[in-house]
């Protein structure tokens, strides 16, 4: 599964109004590719990609506030694609029958297709997903690079900043999750030389 | 990706933190900052172990997703079709049964596969090459420990601390904390260790590795407690270098 990252050199970049959502799972992608990069001692570095990981709880901490449940990770794309797909599905075979009797035995069928068409995109998803991971080639560690660390921290400050402001008590509790993270970002670059 | 896991092991990793865990809390500086996220850090790294070992065969969910969703829809139509619904409304009832077993199952597989996990790992006994390590309680071998669940997040966790209030052996005359950091990157060894050896040596260069991090179910749980590893260490670290330097020891 390859991931574009959204952060590109430029510390500028980015989007107008970032989304902790966004920010924690490019955080993620950086993170498990050092995590991979240490487990096979490419670049054995077990501090930093800690230290991010803590950068991406404290985001996603963040990002659950207004939720009742922790969030969970779930792969939006996937859950679109899939509900979607048996949605589809369920709907034309039900369309399909027509005029035949609806009871409960067939709509029971009717969902149970349904739902394997909606795993079977899933699984399509994930296949076309790791063929183009296959494509990825090496490179440079994304976790070495300043201007990456410079944009994140733009944008956790900016959703900060946004929280502050904000009328309800629970956004601005966001803002202390957020600063946080923030020491931690500072914390896993000042590791950086240590390598 | 590869065979079962290796329960043995993670007992042993699960032994290790726990000892340390232990030890951590018996110290009796759970005031400080930088120990008290440690054993946050640890107590969640269990339930992420836990969590590993339980988890289903792709085929097995598939089964159950499939018989599940076939029971309930068709309980909640026939009970519709008693109450007299319309060919819509049935049709309706199907849909919202189908929604709301799909909002449900993440919490119920969360919890399907913590409760097989332990039931997995309370099985399988201790490897050969780990012995009770340095507390001299028979707490610990028994691999069925558990730290009460909600320490997950540290946010929801109001910084309670795993169950490791057990009797313990007092006075024991250990090295302190100092040592505790190399138990702790033992203890990683192994998991590392564990997970490579699940993802294959096909997968061991670092972009495969990485895509196994992320599709693979298992080695997705064991990268992210490797992760809880790692940052206990470093909280761990991060203590021992605040705490002032003592006179006479290991000075130059």
């Amino acid at each position: 599964m390859k991931r574009r990252l959204s952060v590109r050199e430029d510390p500028f970049s980015g989007e107008a109004r970032p989304r902790l959502g966004r920010i924690a799972r490019d955080l993620d992608a950086v993170v498990t590719d050092a995590q991979s990069r240490d487990w096979v001692a490419d670049r054995a570095d077990r501090l930093g990609f800690a230290r991010l990981g803590q950068v991406r709880q404290q985001v996603r901490v963040a990002a659950g506030r207004g939720r009742t449940l922790p969030g969970a990770e779930v792969d939006p794309v996937a859950v679109l694609l899939g509900g979607t797909a048996g949605v589809l599905v369920a709907g034309a075979v039900l369309w399909g029958l027509g005029g035949a009797v609806v009871g409960p035995l067939l709509l029971a069928l009717v969902s149970v297709v349904g739902l394997w068409g909606g795993l079977i995109s899933v699984v399509v998803l994930r296949r076309l997903r790791r063929r183009w991971d296959r494509v990825d080639p090496g490179g440079p560690a994304a976790i070495d690079d300043p201007y990456r660390y410079a944009a994140f921290r733009r944008r956790i400050e900016a959703c900060a900043a946004a929280a502050r402001g904000h009328r309800s008590r629970r956004r601005r509790a966001t803002a202390i999750d957020l600063e946080h993270a923030l020491d931690w970002l500072s914390a896993a670059q000042t590791e950086l030389p240590r390598r | 990706m590869s065979g079962r896991v290796p329960y043995a092991e993670l007992n042993a990793v699960r032994a290790l933190v726990a000892d340390t865990l232990a030890e951590l809390t018996a110290a009796g500086d759970i005031s400080h900052l930088w120990i008290r996220a440690a054993c946050t850090r640890l107590s969640a790294l269990d339930a992420a172990l836990t969590e590993a070992a339980g988890v289903l065969a792709a085929p097995v969910q598939v089964l159950a997703a499939t018989t599940v969703t076939f029971l309930l829809v068709f309980l909640s139509t026939t009970v519709g079709s008693a109450v007299g619904l319309s060919t819509a409304g049935l049709v309706v009832t199907a849909a919202v049964t189908v929604l709301l077993t799909a909002a449900v199952t993440p919490w119920v597989s969360r919890r399907t596969a913590a409760a097989l996990g332990r039931h997995r790992l309370s099985r399988s006994p201790l490897p050969h090459g780990i012995e009770r390590p340095h507390l001299g309680t028979g707490r610990l071998a028994d691999p069925g420990l558990r730290f009460p669940s909600g320490t997950n997040d540290e946010a929801h966790g109001k910084g309670r601390i795993g169950g490791s209030r057990g009797p313990l052996t007092g006075d024991r005359a250990g090295p302190g904390p100092a040592a505790i950091p190399d138990r702790l990157l033992d203890a990683r060894v192994r998991l590392v260790s564990v997970a490579m050896r699940q993802a294959g040596p096909a997968d061991w260069s670092a972009p495969l590795l990485r895509r196994a991090i992320r599709t693979d179910p298992v080695i997705r749980r064991l990268a992210r407690a490797d992760q809880l590893l790692c940052q206990a260490v470093d909280c761990v670290e991060r203590h021992l270098d605040d705490l002032p330097a003592r006179p006479g020891e290991d000075m130059p």
